[in-house]
Parts: C-alpha cells; sequence; structure tokens
C-alpha cells in the first residue's frame, strides 16, 4: 500500500465524494462521514510526509502505468519534498474546511462535501502528477468542483464572479496546454522528468515561457492577472475562499517551481526582469489598495496577492542571484524563502478567512465600517483575529516572517531597490492588517452587534491548531528547510546548468 | 454478375436491405389505424435487428459488393453501428415528446427510416451515381420530415431553407461529380482518389475537388455555408433536428474520408488552405455568434458551427494521422450533441417547450440527475477535462501543433475560451439560478437510464480511452 499512497490520496476523496453525492437523508451522518473521510486522507498525507526520504533528490513513490500509450501519457505520479509538504498543507487545510463546514447551516449539503471532496483528491493529483498532460487535466479538473462551490454556494453576486473565475483561468490553462504539446511535438513526451532534460533553444524557450508563465501568473495570481481573484473571493463561501487562498494559489505557484523555472531557464532569466517588477508592483500597489478596503474578504483576498507577490519574487530573483553572486546557497535561499511563504500563506489565510466567515455567521455582514468594538462580545475569538492579523504581517515568531525575511535578504544580494520595495511590505501589510483589527475588534460596540456568540468549542480547535501550526513553523523553520534542501539543491544544480 | 457475386452482395448488404423493408412496412402499417400504434416498436426493433445483423456480419477486411457501387470495410461497418446506436437513442428518447406533439404516424418512422438508409448508403457508397442516390434520399426524407409539423409556422421557413439550400449543396456537389468523371473517367471513388497517385494534379481537379468539399461544407455546416442551420434546428421537431445534427455529420465524414483518404491532394497547399481557413473562420463565426443567443437550440446549432469547424481543422491535420482525429472528433461530437438534445427533448412536453435558455432556471433542484447529464455533455462540448471532448480538442490541437501550425492552434484556443462561456452560462442557468419552471417535465425511468448512457460513456471512456484509440487508429491507419 506504501507503494501506491498516492494513488490512495488521489482517489480516496475523489470515490467517496462522488458516494456522498447519493446520500443526503442524515446531516449528522454526513458531517461525520465527511470528517472521517478527510481525516482518513489527512493521516495518509501524514505517513506519506513521515516515509518520505528527504536525503534522495529522487522523485519517490513512483507509479507509472500505461494510459494512454498511443499519445504518449502516463499515469505517472511521484513526489519531491516540495510536493509532499503542499499535499500535507492541502489535506490539513481541507480536513479543518471539513470541520468547520459541519458547523454551518448548509443547503444542499452533500453535493457540498462532495465537491469539496473533489477538490480535494484533484489537488493532490495536481501536486503529484508527473506527467504533463495529467497534472493539465487534474489543473483544469480542479476548476470544476471550485465553480460549483463559488456559484451554487456563494454570495449575491456569485454567477459572475463564478464565471470570471472559470473563464479566467481556462484561458491561461489552455495556453499551457499548448506549451505542453509543443515540447512534446520535439522531444516525444510527457514525462517531466524528461522536460527536465531538454534543450530548446533561447526563442523557443522564452515562447514556451511566456504561454506557460500566463497560465500560471493567472493563478497565483500575478499582478495584472488578479482581478478574478477579489470577485472570488468576495462571492465564495468562507470554505471555499480557504480553499481557494491555501490552496488554488499555490497550484499556480508549484507550476511554476515545477514546470517553469526548471523546464525553460533560459527564457525566465532572459524575462526575468519583467516578472521581478510585476512582484514588486503586487507587493507594494496591491498592498496599498487592500489598505482602503471597506469589505474584509476583499481586503485579505488583496493582502493574498500582495503576499503572493513574494512567492514569484523568490521565484525570479535566482537568475538575478546567480549573475551577481554566482553562489547556489543563495539561490536556494531564495527558493526556500518563496516555499515557506506559500506555506505559510496557505495556514494564515486560511485562518483569516475563517475569521472573516465567523463574523459574517453571526452578524451577516462582511463590511468593516459595519462592525466595531467585538473584542468585549468575543473575547476568545478576538485574540485569534489579532494574532492571525499579526501573523498576516509578518511578526517575527510567526511563519509569515521566516519567507519573508528569507526572500528580502535574498533580493538585498541582487539590488538594493529591490529589497528597498519588498521591505516596504512591512509597514504596508502591518498597516492593513492593524487597521483592520482597530476597527473590527476594538473600539465602541456597535448598536445592533448584541451578540453574545463568542467561538464556539469547534471554531476554537480549528483556530488554535492553526495559531499553533503557525506558531511551530514561526520558531522552529529549520525542520521544514532541512526538508525540502536536497531537493531545492538539486532543483538549482538542473537550473543552473541549464543557463 | 453471376448470382453468386449478387447473393454474396445481397448477404453483405443485408442490414440495409432489411430496413428498406421494414421502411415500407411501417408505412404501409401506418395506414391502419387498428394498427398505427405499432409504428413505434415496430421502429425500434427494425433498427435494433439491423444493428444486430451488422453487428454479427462486421468483418476486418474490406470487399466491394454490387459491381463495386458498394464497399463494406471495418470503416464503414464500424460507423454504421455508431449510426444504429444513435438511432436507436434518438428514437427511444422522443416517443413520448411525439406522442405529445401527436407527430406519430407512420410516414414519420418510415421517412426517418428512408434518411437513415440514405446515410447508410452514403457512408457505404463507393460510385458516385450511388453516392448522390444516398445523399438524395436522405435529403428528401428530411425536407418533408422538418415540415411534418405542418401548424408551426417556422417549421415550414426551416423546412424551405434547408431545401433551397440543401439543393444548392447537391448542385454543386453533382457539378464536381461531373468534372471528376470527366477527368478520371471513372465514377468509382477509389479510382478517383487514387487518380494522383498516377496523374499530374490539373486545376480542372483541383476545382472540382473545391466545388465537391463546398457541398461537403454545406452539409457539415461550416461557416460561411453554415445559414440554414441554425433557423432548422430551432424550427424542426427536436427529434428530426437530433437526427440531423448527427447521423448525416457521421455520414458525410466518411464521405469526405473516401474522396481524401491517401489522396495526394491533401497535401497540396491550395486546397488544404482551403479547408484549413474554412475550419478557423468556422470556429470563429460559430463561437462569436453563440455567444449573442438567448435560444438554446439557436445556441446549439452555433456551437455545432464552431464544432465542424474543428472537424474541417481535423481533416486538414489528418495527413500525418490518417483521418483518425477527425474520426474521432465527428464521434465525440455527435454523440455529445444527440445526448445534449435527447435531453432537451426530455425535459420538453406537450404544454412546454424548451426555447429559451433561461427557462433552465433552477433544473437542478427540480432534477438533480438530469442537470448532472446535461453538465457533463456541455463539459464535454467545450473540451473540458474528464470528458471525452478534451481529448477531441486536445488530438487537433495536437496535430496542429506537429504541424508547426502553432498561431493558428493559439487563435483557435483562443475562441474555444470564449465559446466556454455559453456553456457554462446554461451551467449556471440550472444550478446557481434559483427558482424553477414548473412545466418542466422529467419522467419515465426507462429513460433517464437511456438518457444517461451517452453521459456515462463520456466519462468512462475519459477515465479508459484506450480501447477507443487503438481501435480507431487501427482501422483509419
Amino acid at each position: 500500500m506504501i507503494n501506491n499512497i498516492l494513488s490512495f490520496l488521489i482517489w480516496l476523496p475523489i470515490i467517496s465524494g462522488l458516494i456522498i453525492l447519493f446520500y443526503k437523508r442524515n446531516d449528522a451522518v454526513l458531517n461525520f462521514l465527511n470528517i472521517i473521510i478527510n481525516f482518513i486522507v489527512f493521516s495518509l498525507s501524514l505517513i506519506l510526509l513521515n516515509s518520505y526520504n528527504q536525503s534522495s533528490s529522487n522523485f519517490q513513490f513512483v507509479e507509472n502505468v500505461d494510459w494512454i500509450p498511443t499519445l504518449n501519457i502516463y499515469y505517472f505520479l511521484g513526489v519531491d519534498a516540495i510536493s509532499v509538504l503542499l499535499i500535507f498543507l492541502n489535506t490539513i487545510i481541507f480536513l479543518i474546511v471539513s470541520l468547520y463546514n459541519s458547523t454551518l447551516n448548509l443547503k444542499k449539503r452533500n453535493q457540498y462535501y462532495a465537491s469539496f471532496l473533489l477538490a480535494n483528491g484533484l489537488t493532490i493529483g495536481v501536486f503529484s502528477a508527473l506527467d504533463a498532460i495529467l497534472f493539465y487535466i487534474f489543473f483544469e479538473a480542479l476548476l470544476i468542483p471550485m465553480f460549483l462551490i463559488i456559484g451554487i454556494w456563494g454570495g449575491a453576486n456569485r454567477i459572475y464572479a463564478s464565471i470570471k473565475f472559470f473563464v479566467y483561468t481556462f484561458l491561461g490553462s489552455i495556453l499551457l496546454l499548448i506549451a505542453f504539446l509543443y515540447i512534446n511535438s520535439s522531444i516525444a513526451s510527457f514525462n517531466v522528468l524528461s522536460f527536465y532534460e531538454s534543450n530548446f533553444s533561447l526563442i523557443e524557450q522564452e515562447w514556451l515561457f511566456i504561454a506557460m508563465a500566463i497560465a500560471f501568473a493567472i493563478k497565483i495570481p500575478m499582478f495584472p492577472f488578479h482581478t478574478w481573484l477579489p470577485d472570488a473571493h468576495v462571492e465564495a463561501p468562507t470554505s471555499g475562499s480557504v480553499v481557494l487562498a491555501a490552496i488554488l494559489l499555490k497550484v499556480g505557484a508549484y507550476g511554476f517551481i515545477r514546470y517553469v523555472l526548471p523546464v525553460v531557464p533560459l527564457g525566465a532569466s532572459s524575462l526575468d526582469m519583467f516578472f521581478i517588477i510585476l512582484s514588486l508592483i503586487a507587493i507594494v500597489y496591491v498592498g496599498i489598495v487592500a489598505i482602503t478596503q471597506n469589505d474584509m474578504k476583499k481586503l485579505i483576498a488583496y493582502s493574498s496577492i500582495s503576499h503572493m507577490g513574494f512567492v514569484t519574487l523568490g521565484f525570479f530573483l535566482i537568475f538575478q542571484l546567480f549573475n551577481s553572486t554566482n553562489s547556489q546557497n543563495d539561490i536556494i535561499v531564495s527558493l526556500s524563502g518563496s516555499m515557506y511563504q506559500i506555506i505559510s500563506h496557505g495556514f494564515v489565510s486560511a485562518a483569516l478567512f475563517i475569521c472573516v466567515g465567523s463574523i459574517y455567521d453571526r452578524y451577516k455582514t462582511k463590511k468593516i465600517s459595519d462592525l466595531s468594538g467585538l473584542l468585549n462580545q468575543m473575547p476568545v475569538y478576538s485574540w485569534f483575529f489579532v494574532f492571525f492579523a499579526l501573523a498576516n504581517c509578518g511578526l517575527p515568531g510567526t511563519s509569515s516572517f521566516v519567507g519573508e525575511l528569507l526572500i528580502i535578504l535574498a533580493s538585498f544580494k541582487t539590488n538594493f531597490i529591490f529589497a528597498f520595495l519588498a521591505s516596504s511590505t512591512l509597514i504596508i501589510s502591518a498597516v492593513y492588517s492593524l487597521w483592520l483589527v482597530k476597527r473590527v475588534i476594538y473600539g465602541e460596540l456597535k448598536v445592533g452587534l448584541n451578540n453574545n456568540l463568542d467561538a464556539n468549542f469547534l471554531e476554537k480547535i480549528i483556530l488554535f491548531s492553526l495559531a499553533l501550526i503557525v506558531l511551530i513553523l514561526g520558531v522552529y523553520p529549520d525542520y521544514m528547510m532541512t526538508y525540502m534542501n536536497i531537493t531545492l539543491q538539486n532543483m538549482t544544480n538542473n537550473i543552473i546548468l541549464k543557463i | 454478375m453471376n448470382l453468386n457475386n449478387t447473393l454474396m452482395s445481397i448477404s453483405n448488404f443485408l442490414p440495409e436491405i432489411f430496413l428498406f423493408i421494414m421502411a415500407m412496412t411501417i408505412l404501409l402499417v401506418g395506414i391502419f389505424k387498428s394498427l398505427k400504434r405499432y409504428v413505434f416498436n415496430l421502429t425500434v426493433i427494425s433498427a435494433l435487428i439491423a444493428l444486430l445483423l451488422s453487428l454479427f456480419a462486421y468483418r476486418d477486411d474490406s470487399l466491394f459488393i454490387f459491381n463495386a457501387s458498394l464497399i463494406k470495410s471495418n470503416v464503414t461497418e464500424f460507423f454504421k453501428i455508431i449510426c444504429y446506436v444513435v438511432f436507436l437513442i434518438q428514437i427511444l428518447i422522443s416517443q413520448k415528446y411525439l406522442r405529445d406533439k401527436k407527430l406519430i404516424s407512420g410516414e414519420f418512422y418510415s421517412l426517418l427510416l428512408f434518411a437513415l438508409i440514405g446515410c447508410l448508403i452514403i457512408i457505404s457508397a463507393n460510385n458516385l451515381i450511388t453516392l448522390f442516390l444516398g445523399i438524395e434520399l436522405s435529403s428528401l426524407s428530411l425536407y418533408s420530415l422538418i415540415a411534418l409539423n405542418r401548424t408551426s409556422l417556422i417549421s415550414g421557413e426551416a423546412a424551405i431553407k434547408y431545401f433551397v439550400l440543401s439543393i444548392i449543396a447537391s448542385a454543386l456537389i453533382l457539378f464536381g461529380f461531373s468534372y471528376l468523371y470527366g477527368i478520371t473517367n471513372s465514377l468509382m471513388i477509389n479510382e478517383i482518389a487514387n487518380y494522383l497517385s498516377d496523374n499530374e494534379l490539373s486545376n480542372l481537379y483541383l476545382f472540382s475537388y473545391i466545388l465537391v468539399f463546398i457541398g461537403v461544407a454545406f452539409k457539415f455546416a461550416v461557416a460561411p455555408f453554415h445559414m440554414w442551420l441554425p433557423d432548422v434546428y430551432e424550427g424542426a421537431p427536436l427529434p428530426i433536428t437530433n437526427f440531423i445534427a448527427s447521423i448525416p455529420k457521421i455520414a458525410f465524414f466518411v464521405f469526405a474520408y473516401r474522396f481524401l483518404n491517401d489522396n495526394q491532394i491533401l497535401f497540396e497547399d491550395n486546397f488544404s488552405k482551403f479547408i484549413l481557413y474554412l475550419g478557423v473562420f468556422s470556429i470563429f463565426i460559430g463561437n462569436m455568434y453563440a455567444l449573442a443567443q438567448k435560444k438554446i437550440m439557436r445556441m446549439l446549432a452555433y456551437s455545432g458551427v464552431a464544432n465542424s469547424g474543428f472537424i474541417f481543422l481535423a481533416i486538414f491535420a489528418s495527413v500525418e494521422f490518417n483521418f483518425s482525429v477527425a474520426a474521432f472528433y465527428v464521434i465525440t461530437y455527435t454523440v455529445t450533441t444527440v445526448s445534449a438534445i435527447s435531453i432537451i427533448t426530455f425535459i420538453s412536453s406537450n404544454k412546454f417547450d424548451l426555447v429559451y435558455i433561461k427557462d433552465l432556471k433552477g433544473l437542478s433542484s427540480k432534477s438533480g440527475l438530469i442537470s448532472v447529464l446535461f453538465m457533463i455533455t456541455l463539459l464535454s462540448t467545450a473540451g473540458i477535462p474528464l470528458t471525452i471532448g478534451f481529448y477531441a480538442k486536445y488530438l487537433v490541437l495536437d496535430a496542429l501543433v506537429d504541424q508547426s501550425m502553432i498561431i493558428t492552434a493559439v487563435i483557435v484556443v483562443l475562441f474555444t475560451v470564449v465559446g466556454l462561456y455559453y456553456y457554462l452560462r446554461v451551467i449556471w442557468f440550472m444550478f446557481f439560478e434559483t427558482g424553477f419552471n414548473s412545466m418542466i417535465k422529467s419522467n419515465g425511468a426507462i429513460n433517464l437510464i437511456i438518457l444517461s448512457i451517452i453521459p456515462f460513456a463520456i466519462i468512462a471512456i475519459f477515465i479508459f480511452p484506450n480501447f477507443a484509440f487503438n481501435y480507431l487508429f487501427a482501422i483509419l491507419t
């Protein structure tokens, strides 16, 4: 079984999701089933995390089965440290979401759970597919459950948001398909390992880079392609927002690190300046945009874009680093900063969206101007809200600090301006996070907000476990760093060889 | 031709001959009031027996029958079997609709069978005359079938439009045939298609091929020859639309395959660019017009125009893949369209016609299964993974990229993204809007099972596509 653990991880949630679709009699049973399935998936990923051999740079738990040999497509799964960590993030977030969902009052509960279970399995598929077309299929199919989650259970403007989300992402991913087809037509393989060994000319690499980078830039999202995200976040139900911010954005980041940087490094390095500037715009400009928001979800959505700017900055700095310092270690610092930011943002944004969702459940408003002085009403809940807001602005001791620090350190080695702009986030994110806290949690209690419902038991567990993870990652980053080290070393070797 | 030969020919053409006899019988049975209610059962049984007969007689080699005026090979048999299956699904689904509309009659089913026989003859014809007879047999039956709903004005309009434009297409095809006969001195399609292996390409040969393929473009409704399609889709009774959208397309695909297989003309720039530009233009027109449609059948019609464009692109790209790409696309497209129109037929009833897309509002809360089936069908037409529509589009793109036509591939793909929007719009009305139209009826457990066959196959073949690919690549290479 341990050899096929990836298949189990992918297909267990998908199949059980399809089965749950036909059961609608009893809500309590549904809740129980949903949590149990997600818990089993989580335990499987824990086994995966534990039995992964950190000292080997090869892909592990490989499964390679003929799927469509006529078209060169194989059912080829395997993981390296990056995938393992992302799968772990994924299952833990889905477990938390399943706990959170059971506290909600829902219509069509079975379909809701089925959509999430499908999304869970498909995301694991995205993170573990080593065949480009298999990856593409998971990547694309993932849109369907998210589309339904936003469209059926979303807010007032849900149709606009869901269609925009679907069409926008589809536009990017279909360019990705053409890039894959082009690679296949010259190297006759969709295997990622042979992608890594491919050698395209500069001009080919540039075009391939543009096609793939647009796909992933939309997904992450990077600055000019980000407009679908605030809409999708605002309209999505809380658990949808959590999955969107914590998992789906990471799919884009994963695409960059798996398919763009190692496959077309020449193309990436010749166009990296452009992407660095876009990342800096995301960090600074979108951060400032976040300050002005009056909708809490929109604020967090913009702050997500701003934080994902750090991730892409870390990715694209590596070529500048290679030119200026020529040290592999710096490159690894930059990449692991990005990876750390990915994981950390997954937990912090999930927690923030759950906080906002709980406010919305109680007071039916997401407008900051409608809220004030919640501290006296819900002390425990407010404590967590403040904690995660601080984590969001990168307070030392929380996980966000580590990632941002590493990327800022790396950017100092290339260009002072980059570093200056990147570190301005420490101020900007503090402004929007703390001002949010000031307006919502502190101050006089607004009339009409008398509702003595503090966080309930399940919410306390959810928020406490997320806070614990954020703290552990913040004070003990070494575990994850060493976990990723060999993989990143191998990857940078690969990249350096090709540029 | 000796007796033995004739007997062999008859035995190899038995399903069609049987269908022909049954079509006559049904026409006769329909006259008698007391027997009239059996026409439906008779049609189903005869189509079923014909299907079994051709399954039973399936063989891997190819042979000429009736003095080489017809050909029987694994390709023709395969496509015929698909036709029979599609036909069976259509008539089984449409029975209730027809009864509600009071359209059930002997001549209806008999004409439908004649149209089917015409298409089967197109599939197996190897002689220009036989081929033309097949085309006319199916077209004539379809003209009258479209106009069958005598009280409806748009039905009459659709019939006239289809009649006039279809006649023009037939005339063009015939015109091309006459030149081809003049150039090659043969009526045999295999000889015409092989003409270039021994002879230089003449402008006249090219010209006549272009005439013939303009006729084919008419039948496929490739832009700019698509004008009849939206009106016919809207005006014809749904079961007839279902037929027109599927079986003639398969037949004319085999027609194109016969004329182009192993033909050097595919390497001729003037001809292949003609096919390519028609394809791209059609994808553009189809997707753009479909965006603006409010009526569901017109939307499906324009989506059909876009898909026919893809079929032409696949034919263009078939130099390397020997038509398996195009064949896969045609089959995928017809099967999904049949599924879509069957679902629309299923939820329409005597009091209620599903005309506007917004009529589907809230269908998912009324009947979850139907809306899921419809969603799968639409996603397959849009080419989203987890459905075979993805492979269909994938193969076409793959073939284009392999021929270094990246720009074309990108343009086509961008229009597909535009196209995605109107499929999603249907899904949004079904799932995201609340409050359903109480006129929507959905009943009949057996019909539900029949409706689920195609969506189920769409997903099953997506997961296990190997068998389908191997088979298609084997018979068409």
